[in-house]
């Protein structure tokens, strides 16, 4: 009795958005995908996602894809730079100071392997990690798997979605423009 | 399909360049033969060095195309080869190295050189050297020959045997031309200081080379990218790759050398330490270090962004500026030999390497004429040249 209560409070609570999430569009080759998202982007719709099981060239241009990712390694790799130095600068020089064969203390060359590798270990491990927080994984769900067709973008389909909050959005239109660009099939968006 | 008439003209307009430039530097050299023959000789030394580097990396980088065959490596072979095709050229502009060879070369004179030293005048002395020198020569005049034959003849019969000829010569090549490479720094360079040794230094000359001839490629491929065929296929995606290249190669470069100096700092055995000792002097040590921003960081930093590599405008500018470097490393490199207090350059210099790179340029630009600038013909080029996106053929 008590859980009835609760789903009509749930929807009560969730802010008045569009009815659906957007159209998407089915298309049989990456090229026609190519093709299609360049249309829509210079027919000024701004809420415009591709899916593809495999890297096109000049698709993420076309979306307008920017990633801030790079310069997040870049930082990354200066820290592990600078921490990797300067953990064998601080035991050789200040914590444990050892005379090897009558060099200096600061005996830079044979401190830059490991500072090398520490370089590359932050590096590494911020690129795999930021990209993953980046892209907002894991994220356990999506309405854009409500299509029961969308699984073929996994295989050999290749869909593009015009999402409902583009302020230009208007499903017959977007419809009309999508069966307009060769799209095998159109499909509403569920949330 | 025949070069047009108005690529052959631009050719010989450089080319009466570089011959006008050749003559020049002869001139300024006899006079310094006659003021200060000594000085003459080191001076000749470098230039011969970096020019046959270059011609050595383009026979070194053109097998690496016949064994790899990417698309951005058929935008550079033309041009490649026409660079390995001068190493005739290069034996004979060995002979003045000939003629110096007891001014350059300590080893020639027994009671200069210490203990550790003399017992290899086995390996180090003047018919052994000699010999050596020629079948060096022999060695990579004939591979460049076989390559560029067989080459221009498929694009007369467009056979799939000469592709795998190709292969079959690139594959062993690429080890013969490492070791002879290898053994001409040793005997070319590294004995003239005959008291040191570093087993990476042949290595460390490969490398080099490739960077060097790369370095030229790219540039030559920015000169004439407007010339039909290589019109047809030059894309932002080629300078990419080639730019990916050139950022491997300068890595490569940075990694060796610093390993050289970390194995012999670790050691600090004082038959190895001079060699450093002797290039960190005050005013070679600035040399170092400009070679070390500007060799490396400098363009490492720059050929991370993908803007500079997709762009020929950037792109060309990188490549000038590290061909610059390359110079002056190989002058770090062999000049300390001769003048270990301070740095060291005279108006000799400059004449020597405007002489043989004239010479270099003159004969390079020769071999460019007569053939399409892309094996047209090689059925690797058709697949690899054939566009991804499906768009029918005009």
């Amino acid at each position: 009795m008590s859980e009835r209560n609760v789903v009509p409070d749930v929807h009560r609570r969730m802010k008045p958005g569009p009815p659906i999430f957007g159209l998407m569009a089915e298309f049989a080759t990456p090229a026609e995908l190519l093709h299609a998202t360049r249309r829509s982007v210079d027919a000024g719709y701004t809420k415009v996602e591709a899916y593809s099981s495999l890297p096109i060239e000049g698709l993420a241009e076309a979306l307008g894809f920017r990633t801030r990712l790079p310069l997040i390694v870049l930082i990354a790799g200066i820290v592990g730079a600078l921490s990797g130095f300067f953990l064998q600068y601080w035991i050789s020089v200040m914590d444990y100071p050892l005379n090897i064969g009558g060099r200096p203390l600061n005996s830079w060359p044979s401190f830059i392997p490991v500072t090398f590798e520490l370089t590359v270990l932050f590096a590494g491990v911020t690129a795999v990690v930021g990209m993953i927080a980046l892209n907002r994984l894991p994220e356990p769900y999506h309405p854009v798997f409500n299509v029961p067709r969308f699984e073929l973008a996994s295989d050999d389909r290749f869909f593009l979605t015009i999402e409902a909050e583009d302020p230009r959005f208007d499903p017959e239109a977007v419809r009309g423009f999508m069966l307009g660009l060769g799209a095998a099939g159109v499909y509403e968006v569920q949330h | 399909m025949a070069p047009s008439d108005d690529f052959s003209r631009r050719l010989d307009g450089i080319q009466r360049y570089a011959l006008l430039a050749a003559a020049g530097g002869v001139v300024l050299c006899m006079a310094g033969l006659v003021a200060s023959p000594e000085r003459f000789f080191e001076s000749y030394l470098l230039a011969f060095l970096f020019f046959t580097n270059i011609s050595l990396g383009c026979l070194g980088l053109v097998m690496l195309h016949h064994m790899t065959s990417g698309k951005w490596s058929y935008s550079i072979q033309r041009f490649a080869e026409a660079g390995m095709r001068t190493l005739p050229l290069m034996a004979l502009l060995f002979v003045p190295v000939v003629i110096g060879m007891s001014d350059l070369y300590p080893w020639m004179h027994a009671d200069r050189i210490g203990e550790t030293a003399g017992r290899k005048v086995l390996y180090l002395n003047q018919p052994f050297f000699l010999g050596r020198a020629v079948f060096y020569f022999a060695v990579w005049t004939a591979m460049a020959f076989l390559l560029t034959r067989w080459s221009r003849a498929q694009d007369g019969d467009g056979s799939p045997a000469r592709t795998s000829a190709l292969r079959k010569l690139s594959a062993p090549g690429l080890i013969v031309y490492v070791l002879t490479a290898t053994f001409a720094a040793v005997d070319w360079a590294m004995s003239l200081e005959p008291g040191w040794y570093s087993s990476i230094y042949g290595m460390l000359f490969v490398v080099n080379q490739c960077l060097g001839a790369l370095c030229v490629l790219i540039l030559l491929l920015r000169c004439f990218a407007s010339e039909k065929p290589v019109a047809d296929i030059i894309s932002p995606a080629i300078y990419h790759d080639l730019g990916n290249m050139l950022l491997t190669f300068v890595i490569l470069w940075a990694y060796m050398s610093f390993s050289q100096l970390l194995i012999t700092w670790a050691g600090n055995l004082p038959e190895e330490i001079t060699w450093y000792v002797r290039r960190l002097d005050p005013g070679w040590r600035m040399v170092a270090l400009t070679l070390i921003i500007l060799h490396f960081f400098v363009p490492f930093m720059l050929l991370l962004l993908r803007r500079s590599k997709r762009s020929p405008e950037i792109l060309w500018k990188i490549a000038a500026g590290i061909l610059v470097m390359r110079l002056v490393d190989l002058t770090w490199n062999i000049e300390p030999a001769f003048h270990a207090q301070g740095l060291a350059v005279h108006w000799l210099d400059p004449a020597a390497l405007l002489a043989v790179g004239g010479l270099w340029a003159a004969f390079g630009i020769r071999m460019l004429k007569g053939a399409p600038l892309l094996a047209l013909r090689d059925p690797r080029f058709r697949i690899v040249a054939e566009p991804a996106s499906g768009t029918p053929h005009g």
